[in-house]
């Protein structure tokens, strides 16, 4: 069956290419082994397998050939470019366009309260969390099941992108795809939510119209990524993130105080420390000793360090780089990072659904530490200890210590590093730079970096311990 | 130290090269045609006047007289060897035998002709008016404490990057060139511009920061449309204004119904709203918004566009909103 397959596969592909150019298959292959790795919220990827698919040339299969048939027949240039724009990774596009909901709620702070440094990290860990595990559950159906795609089983219809060998029951595109119109209904709830859907269901659904999937192979996954959702969306609604902070800002010399120039009362996210994480044992299972006290030298020491860097010290250069590390929630740079490293490196579904997620995990993670250290110590912002300070733009409305972006840009560079070695030092130098680029700012001191820097790292050596013992290696 | 710098320039090129460096020298007693584009009238007892200068080989201005809105004028050089020219705006009131601080246009002789331009005029360090400044965003903040978040957001107007990524700078911040001393820019949405019933509608003036970013408050808060009593405290880090309410019962511009519906269309389908931001006197900051004058220099027009919420909306450059013009010796 493997070997028929494989035949039936090589010579589909030279007519798919034959038939469109855009569409590239994938550099990395993800065999029936990807069915057996490690999930998030399912037991084990067959937790849902779907019952068998019709059988080939039954009558429901012919049924559905037919189906595609007429589509094809039907072509037009609308129905094409539709194919091609879904055509390549099952993820990539629900990715972007959380990316581009989030950057919309980014400058709306504080006014709007979506896209919180965590809350925005929370979003896309559901996100990829889904996907993955609908990608991974799928693959474990396709390789129980084995149906040949629709252009693989009969020469009536076009493969009009490459279908790479990959069984087409049940379909990873549609599974991706619902899953990800959930999550993204879920947290945009003010947005046109029913858009999300109609979109969903037309990436695949140019599956079909592709050759690449029986409408049954669509149906299939499509429930399947429907209900990996569900468990999702059951764990977010439980993961704390709800919680109201009903207590008081501490006072006293040192401790946190609204800053200018919003005076924001009531800091982001208090509670987050105690939300519910994926890899790391809890918020506080690494949490840092406390800050350098008030007036100690090396407090003293590290708000001069701003001081100076203010008082006509910053380069071009360093304002430039903070600016650019404060333009959207901090983990939405490293996203966009992956985006281009899964597209670059032609990953297959399975392995590039496994590289968001575990980004993304790691980002939200590190972020639910720092903001357990950050409310454990309440450490007031350079600018409250010295309102000469000028800083690049607004601080932040949260506690200074550690700095946010030291610790998730430290654990994202480690799973960087981890999924693509050949880039680990460029991630790195990238994490240090955007550490560094909020002392440039003059919203952090050193010492929130360094310390924030080396949680960070804890929590990337503890995901990328479980990438190594997930499967997939 | 602009006069004293072209001077000693001057001094020095005499020395080097034993002649005048323009070329044709411009005497005492020649005829000097001005020819502008570009300009808005004036109405002296209100706006003030339009008034050329010249500066001879020691930097000492001296007034030509001043220009109507034609921008045509005619003049006998009362100075000794010129050098160059320029054009002020000159405010109500100012009778003050120098120049004002508002340099509108500026143009050096070279062969008994100048080219007047706002470079180096309006700008610092003779830079130009910036071609791709950044984007404006449809977005109503003062009301969100309130309503949440959207609402009423086709009544707002903010001066931030939406899409940063679209942009050359790549972040949320919009830049503009750096203006001297004499001017600040203004943002304004505009009704039907163009038309004898246009209304517009400032929200505030600004100035970027010494790296020509756009990132503090203009000077009228939210704007005293805003869903708020306090609109003067809305302490957004961009310019922009909100047109909700009237909740201290201001007289509404034009006719206007509040809130504002940006995204209004024409029967045809058009925008009627526009989007400007123009570059004014620094003297006029302040002035209540229920009376704007915008001035001539109205470099960057768009209209506001039909986008929703989150709609990226590019800032573009109109060297057609910009006067310039030319200085002809006879």
């Amino acid at each position: 069956m493997r070997a028929m397959l494989s035949c039936c596969t090589a010579a589909t592909l030279v007519t798919a290419l034959a038939c469109s150019s855009d569409p590239v298959s994938p550099g990395s292959v993800a065999r029936a082994e990807a069915g057996r790795w490690a999930t998030w919220v399912l037991p084990r990827g067959d937790a849902l397998r779907p019952p068998a698919p019709p059988a080939e040339g039954s009558a429901q299969s012919a049924a559905e050939i037919d189906e595609i048939v007429r589509l094809q027949s039907a072509r037009t240039a609308a129905t094409d470019s539709v194919v091609r724009q879904y055509a390549g990774d099952p993820g990539a596009p629900w990715s972007r366009l959380a990316v581009g909901r989030l950057d919309l709620y980014w400058p709306l702070l504080p006014d709007v309260l979506v896209a919180t440094p965590v809350r925005a990290a929370r979003v896309m860990s559901l996100l990829h969390v889904a996907m993955y595990d609908a990608v991974v559950a799928s693959w474990d159906a396709k390789y129980a099941y084995i149906r040949r795609a629709p252009a693989s089983a009969s020469g009536r219809v076009k493969a009009l992108v490459p279908l790479d060998g990959v069984p087409s029951y049940p379909s990873e595109h549609a599974a991706a795809a619902a899953a990800a119109a959930r999550i993204l209904t879920y947290a945009f709830p003010l947005e046109d939510t029913a858009s999300f859907t109609r979109q969903a269901r037309e990436a695949a659904e140019s599956r079909i119209t592709a050759g690449a999937a029986y409408r049954s192979d669509i149906d299939a996954g499509w429930a399947l990524g429907a209900a990996v959702a569900q468990r999702v969306m059951d764990r977010a609604m439980a993961d704390g993130s709800a919680q109201a902070w009903t207590g008081a800002v501490p006072t006293g010399e040192g401790m946190w105080q609204p800053t200018p120039p919003r005076r924001v009362q009531v800091p982001f996210d208090a509670m987050a420390g105690s939300w519910r994480t994926w890899i790391i044992p809890s918020g506080s299972a690494y949490r840092p000793g406390p800050p350098p006290a008030i007036g100690s030298p090396q407090f003293k020491a590290d708000l001069n360090e701003l001081l100076q860097l203010a008082s006509g010290g910053r380069t071009q250069a360093q304002i430039d780089a903070a600016r650019y590390w404060a333009t959207d929630a901090p983990s939405i740079r490293w996203e966009l990072f992956a985006e281009d490293e899964i597209a670059s490196h032609r990953l297959s579904a399975p392995h590039a659904a496994r590289a968001r997620a575990y980004l993304s995990a790691a980002m939200y993670d590190a972020f639910v530490a720092c903001w357990d250290t950050k409310f454990t110590y309440w450490m007031a912002r350079p600018v409250t200890m010295d309102a000469s300070l000028r800083t690049v733009f607004s601080t932040p409305p949260f506690p200074s210590y550690p700095s946010g972006h030291s610790t998730q840009s430290s654990a994202a560079a480690e799973v960087m590093a981890e999924l693509f070695p050949d880039r680990a030092a460029f991630y790195r130098a990238k994490a240090e730079e955007a550490s560094l680029s909020r002392i440039w700012a003059g919203v952090h001191y050193r010492f929130d970096v360094t310390t924030g820097e080396a949680l960070g790292a804890k929590v990337g050596d503890a995901v990328v311990a479980r990438m190594r013992s997930d499967g997939a290696q | 130290m602009w006069s004293r710098s072209l001077a000693g320039l001057l001094a020095l090129s005499a020395c080097a090269g034993g002649g005048d460096p323009t070329g044709t020298p411009v005497v005492a007693g020649a005829t000097l045609a001005v020819s502008v584009s570009g300009l808005v009238p004036l109405d002296p007892a209100v706006d003030g006047r339009y008034e050329a200068w010249v500066v001879d080989r020691a930097g000492t201005a001296t007034s030509l007289g001043t220009i109507d809105a034609s921008g045509d004028a005619s003049f006998t050089n009362p100075a000794a060897v010129v050098a160059s020219i320029f054009i002020t705006y000159e405010p109500r009131g100012d009778t003050d035998p120098a120049p004002s601080s508002h340099r509108l246009l500026v143009g050096r002789f070279q062969n008994g002709r100048a080219t007047l331009s706002v470079v180096g005029a309006l700008t610092v360090n003779d830079t130009p008016l910036r071609e791709k400044p950044g984007q404006f965003t449809m977005f109503s903040p003062s009301d969100n404490a309130m309503h949440g978040y959207p609402s009423f957001e086709e009544s707002g107007i903010w001066l931030f990057n939406m899409a940063p990524r679209d942009t050359p700078q790549g972040d949320m911040w919009v830049r503009l060139t750096q203006l001297q001393p004499g001017w600040v820019y203004e943002g304004w949405m505009v009704r039907d511009i163009d038309t004898p019933n246009a209304v517009w509608l400032s929200y505030g003036k600004f100035l970027p920061d010494p790296t020509g970013t756009v990132n503090t408050r203009d000077d009228t808060g939210w704007g005293e449309f805003s869903g708020v009593t306090d609109y003067l405290k809305g302490e957004e880090e961009f310019p922009g204004d909100d047109w909700i309410s009237n909740p201290l019962g201001y007289v509404v511009p034009g006719g206007l119904t509040l809130p504002l519906n940006l995204r209004e269309k024409t029967a045809s389908g058009a925008s009627r709203w526009t989007h400007v931001i123009t570059v004014e006197p620094s003297s006029d900051r302040g002035e209540p918004v229920t009376t704007p004058r915008p001035f001539t220099v109205r470099p960057y027009r768009d209209p506001f566009g039909d986008g929703g919420p989150g709609a990226p909306r590019s800032i573009t450059f109109h060297a057609e909103g910009v006067p310039r013009g030319e200085v002809v010796a006879r």
